[in-house]
């Protein structure tokens, strides 16, 4: 019997060791240029849309002001850098980007002159843009055991473009997760993972 | 009698290991009318990027032609609309989506009329897009007591994207996972198994509006 137990908790200890370990690209420009990239100037705004369903009240609790939240997401993405030493001067962009940029606004009654009008009054070489945040609550099990726990999971979809020509290079997501369901450490974990994409050169296999 | 106990425990606790579904939400408009998804006319625009991780000699073999992979997802999205929204109708489009529809033409010389025009010409209520595949693969060992062994699976994350079609707009973006084990080394099979779970569970969270985690 406690054989039999023993055997069940190694099946579900490894499987649940296993969680996806990448951040997922959808789009990567053939042209794209990381040497350049990872010394430039780049231009960073935080969260733009947020799903926060399964944790609403606690978010607005924690967050009533979403710019306080987009500062923070700013200074784990800055020490990120710092600690990877990384030649990429950021600055913290202020305002919201236009909803045609983020790719939301219906193109029926979109006016894509404000895409031109932000580009042009943006200084530095590219834009790096967390286009939407979402928390939400999953079932994990822990290791060595055979029961469901909650667990929080933040996942952030982010975008870089070139500013000169205003183009995208790259599209994609990373996640954050805490068992603990602590908010803050899981959008600190997908907000280091996306610095990390970007200086890996995208190296999409990283553990997280 | 100890035998028969030791079964009876571990199929109970086999039957208990329930395995959770997760939809990664990576944009949801608000107050989305699901029940009209449901019943709606819905054109698949077919696969837009493939993230080729594993699986690579299986996938070049048969899928090279992206063509065949658009058709095998169509017909695996035809038979589970069937099962799970019997009202929905799905057609595969005969057009290729404009590249301004997904941002990824320069702003500066970006044609917006181009995806007016689809729009215009789409018969269909709804547009649904493949906007990514990746595909990857895991390995799960375990234990018999006496020794050690591994299943490869292969792992599929299926980025999908609905438009409404009247109001030329994006309403969702979403990746659904899917998995497979690899049996007797066919791995075509297995491919193809990890597709139409990712297609099963991508329905699903449309027949469950918009549930973005569920039981398997």
């Amino acid at each position: 019997m406690k054989k039999m137990l023993l055997v069940y908790d190694i099946v579900i200890f490894i499987y649940s060791c296993t969680p996806i370990k990448y951040a997922t690209e959808d789009y990567v420009s053939k042209n794209i240029d990381y040497n350049s990239l990872l010394k430039s100037k780049i231009v960073f705004y935080g969260a733009q849309k947020f799903n926060t369903a399964d944790y609403d009240t606690v978010f607005k609790k924690i967050y009533p002001d979403i710019n306080t939240l987009n500062h923070n997401i700013f200074n784990v993405f800055l020490d990120e850098l710092a600690d990877n030493k990384s030649k990429i001067t950021i600055t913290e962009g202020i305002g919201r980007i236009p909803e045609e940029l983020l790719g939301v606004a219906s193109f029926k009654t979109a006016d894509f002159k404000k895409v031109d009008t932000f580009f042009s009054q943006v200084k530095e070489e590219y834009l790096f843009i967390i286009k939407q945040l979402t928390i939400h609550k999953e079932n994990s099990k822990s290791a060595g055991s055979i029961m469901n726990s909650p667990a929080c999971r933040v996942t952030i979809a982010f975008e870089c473009w070139e500013v000169k020509n205003q183009n995208k290079i790259i599209s994609g997501y990373t996640s954050g997760f805490s068992d603990r369901e602590d908010i803050n450490d899981a959008i600190k974990k997908a907000v280091q993972n996306a610095a990390d994409y970007l200086l890996q050169k995208g190296d999409k296999n990283q553990v997280w | 009698m100890k035998k028969l106990l030791l079964l009876i425990v571990s199929a109970i606790l086999l039957s208990s290991c329930t395995h959770t579904i997760t939809i990664t939400e990576l944009y949801k408009q608000d107050n989305i009318d699901f029940n009209k998804i449901k019943e709606a006319k819905i054109t698949f625009a077919g696969t837009k990027n493939i993230s080729l991780r594993e699986f690579k000699k299986t996938f070049n073999d048969e899928y090279s032609d992206t063509t065949k992979l658009d058709k095998y997802i169509y017909n695996s999205f035809v038979n589970l609309f069937a099962l799970n929204m019997p009202k929905a109708q799905i057609l595969l489009a005969d057009r290729k989506i404009p590249a301004e529809l997904f941002g990824e033409v320069s702003f500066k010389t970006a044609n917006i009329n181009n995806v007016k025009n689809y729009f215009e010409n789409c018969k269909s209520d709804y547009l649904l897009i493949i906007k990514n595949i990746d595909i990857a693969n895991m390995y799960v060992s375990y234990s018999t007591g006496k020794s050690f062994s591994s299943i490869e699976y292969c792992l599929i994350k299926l980025e999908f994207e609905y438009w409404d079609v009247l109001n030329q707009k994006k309403i969702i973006t979403a990746t659904a996972p899917g998995m497979c084990a690899v049996g007797l080394f066919n791995y075509l099979e297995t491919l193809n198994g990890a597709i139409d779970d990712a297609v099963k569970n991508a329905t699903r969270y449309i027949s469950e509006n918009g549930t973005a985690q569920f039981v398997k």
